[in-house]
């Protein structure tokens, strides 16, 4: 396994987190998630997201509406679900965990 | 100059050039291959082509109104490649233990020529591609078919027509895309049975709430789908099965045609033999044009139909739906230059049957000291040979040749023979001879160049079974009519052999030929008459006795029913 999957494995770890992350200031479309995945540098290519998207409202953890655009077509505004945010509220702490024991291991 | 398509992106309409669309759908199409049923492909296609929707929309203006290939590429860049997806694939696989199934729809395979590779028309190349063979195979195999009477050359002119050549990028991907075979169609139907399980599922959820009538009508609305794409999976094999039927009758009869137009033998038929059609040239037609417009002729009227027929079932095959106009154009004008030549062939020949001429041959018979004629067919009915050497074939009635193809001389025919009633008092036998011809003259000299030959024995006539023809002469429909005078008063017997030439010979009784032989007739006033036909007990007899009889009591009492009238008037 060379160092490029590895590292594009670790990131898509934390992907789904950090999907859900981006919502907890409010709805939002999927341009607007991949514009903050991407000025944090998580997200090199746009077409990963919407399979993850999509699984993500199927479990329930996110629910979606249109609104009419402007200057395009139609979007899809995502917003967490009671479920998602008690969903993430976990996940944080797990992340917590995580980064407090890599820490602990790398120092 | 570019030509342009429009596109229906999520319900926004982008004027595309050609070749970019042709990258973005097989992109689309290549992403769409990568996420199966279960995960909610057809909502992550609508967010993909939704996103890409978006990236165009901001792409395009008043000033700049075309999505070009530069686009395509940049959005294609932005989104990432379907490597990519499919790595994010192999993570979700993880949690959820499902098998990626790829799906088949997402290339279609189909046969294009392909230029890149071509020496000629790219069609070997191109089919090469779709079948996954190397096409020097190909290549050789229509390289040698080309000796087969040129019908390689033939192939290769329809193929090339008949196959578009790829052009975009898109095309070019089909060329190779999935294969088409039947561990495939059974993926495709597995896939289309795990679609509808699941659409049951979601469906079962939805009609609990409604009424039971509208869930019978969704079942089995549902139901006739599943049918449907099941059929229609099988509708596909069979009409490609059906493609190839089709184009190996053509090649065949193509083959065949072209075969015994311009060398060898078969095609025709007569008999149980072949005969290739230029066997029949010789003895048919009067000059070399005649043969040259009549090989031009049957190659365009019947080898037209045949080489389109070749060409439907390869379009069955490979399923191509553009249509060529040329070809059909094409083809069509071909025919009715076919039919022409045809035409113009059959008034020529039909001045070669202008006029009919007949010749007369009278036999001068010794007169029988008993008044009875014996009627027999030299060597009987059933002295006849067939003999093949080689290619040449041989047919035989009663040790004479009669068919010869060597000579390619089909000259014999059967006679037709009659019994009437002689002016004289004594036998005559007549022959006549009838044959056409462009004029009189010809028709005459035809006439009475047929060979046919009667010979006395005593008081027994023998009768050849058949006529000939000098090898030489042209078949003008001769045909030979024998008329046996028996005068009134004499008698004749009709031997058992002479049912093969008899024809509707006339007798008071109207009794058939066949039922005529191995009896005597006596020559009545105009008709004959049988002797011995107590012992009659065919059909015909049986229904001719009881209607004399009818007409017998029929009149007695006709006649009593007369003379009692009388008895009362008087």
């Amino acid at each position: 396994m060379d160092i490029e999957n590895t590292q594009a494995q670790m990131r898509k770890g934390v992907l789904e987190f950090c999907i859900l992350a981006t919502l907890t200031n409010g709805d939002a479309y999927p341009t607007e998630i991949i514009d903050k995945m991407k000025e944090a540098k998580l997200v090199v290519v746009e077409g990963t997201l919407y399979p993850l998207l999509t699984r993500l409202k199927n479990m329930g953890l996110l629910s979606y509406r249109w609104e009419e655009s402007t200057s395009g077509p139609p979007r899809k505004y995502y917003k967490l679900t009671p479920v998602g945010k008690q969903f993430l509220k976990e996940l944080e702490s797990t992340w917590d965990d995580l980064v407090k024991a890599v820490n602990k291991i790398t120092n | 100059m570019n030509k342009t398509v429009n596109i229906n992106l999520s319900g926004i309409i982008f004027h595309i050039d050609e070749d970019a669309y042709g990258k973005l759908s097989s992109y689309l199409a290549t992403i769409k291959g990568y996420f199966s049923e279960s995960e909610g492909r057809d909502e992550i296609m609508a967010d993909i082509e939704n996103r890409i929707a978006e990236m165009l929309s901001k792409k395009i203006s008043d000033r700049k109104q075309v999505v070009l290939m530069m686009d395509v590429d940049r959005v294609i860049e932005v989104m990432g490649k379907p490597e990519d997806f499919a790595g994010e694939k192999t993570q979700s696989e993880e949690t959820k233990k499902e098998q990626p199934t790829y799906s088949s729809s997402g290339k279609r395979r189909r046969v294009f020529r392909d230029s890149d590779n071509s020496i000629l028309g790219g069609v070997c190349s191109g089919i090469g591609a779709y079948f996954n063979i190397d096409p020097l195979w190909l290549r050789l195999a229509l390289v040698a078919s080309f000796f087969a009477f040129g019908t390689g050359f033939l192939l290769y002119i329809v193929l090339w027509i008949v196959i578009p050549e790829a052009k975009t990028s898109a095309e070019k991907l089909e060329m190779s895309g999935d294969d088409i075979n039947v561990s495939n169609i059974g993926k495709k139907v597995e896939e289309e049975m795990k679609h509808f399980g699941k659409k049951v599922e979601n469906w079962g959820e939805e009609v609990k709430k409604s009424n039971p009538a509208k869930k019978a009508e969704t079942f089995i609305g549902k139901f006739f789908d599943f049918l449907g794409s099941v059929f229609g999976a099988f509708f596909k094999v069979f009409v490609k099965l059906l493609g190839v039927f089709i184009a190996i009758v053509g090649m065949l009869l193509l083959v065949g045609m072209i075969s015994s137009l311009f060398g060898g033998t078969g095609f025709v038929h007569i008999d149980g033999e072949s005969f290739s059609i230029r066997d029949g040239y010789n003895m048919f037609f009067e000059s070399q044009e005649q043969e040259v417009l009549a090989s031009f002729a049957i190659f365009l009227f019947i080898g037209i139909p045949l080489i389109m027929l070749v060409y439907g079932g390869v379009k069955l095959l490979i399923g191509i739906k553009t249509k060529n106009k040329f070809v059909g154009m094409g083809a069509g004008i071909l025919w009715l230059v076919g039919l022409l030549l045809v035409i113009i062939l059959g008034n020529q020949v039909s001045g070669l049957f202008a006029e009919e001429a007949t010749s007369k041959n009278i036999f001068t018979i010794a007169q029988p000291k008993c008044d009875t004629l014996f009627l027999k067919v030299k060597g009987g009915a059933d002295n006849y040979e067939r003999e093949r050497r080689g290619k040449y074939l041989k047919v035989k009635i009663n040790k004479r040749n009669v068919i010869s193809s060597d000579s390619a001389n089909l000259n014999f025919g059967f006679p037709e023979l009659n019994i009437v009633r002689g002016e004289t008092d004594s036998f005559e036998i007549v022959v006549y001879g009838e044959a056409r011809g462009k004029d009189r003259k010809e028709a005459l000299h035809l006439a009475k160049n047929i060979l046919y030959d009667v010979s006395q024995k005593d008081s027994l006539v023998e009768f050849a079974s058949f006529f000939s023809v000098p090898k030489d002469e042209k078949w003008r429909g001769q045909q030979v009519h024998i008329e046996v005078r028996v005068p009134k008063g004499k008698t004749v017997f009709i031997t058992k052999s002479m049912k093969r030439i008899m024809y509707d010979v006339r007798n008071e009784t109207d009794t058939w030929d066949g039922d005529m032989v191995n009896r005597r007739w006596l020559m009545g006033e105009e008709e004959l008459r049988c002797l011995d036909c107590d012992g009659l007990d065919t059909e015909h007899g049986k229904k001719w006795k009881k209607q004399i009889e009818k007409e017998i009591s029929d009149s007695i009492e006709k006649k009593i029913s007369n003379a009692l009238e009388i008895n009362e008037k008087d």
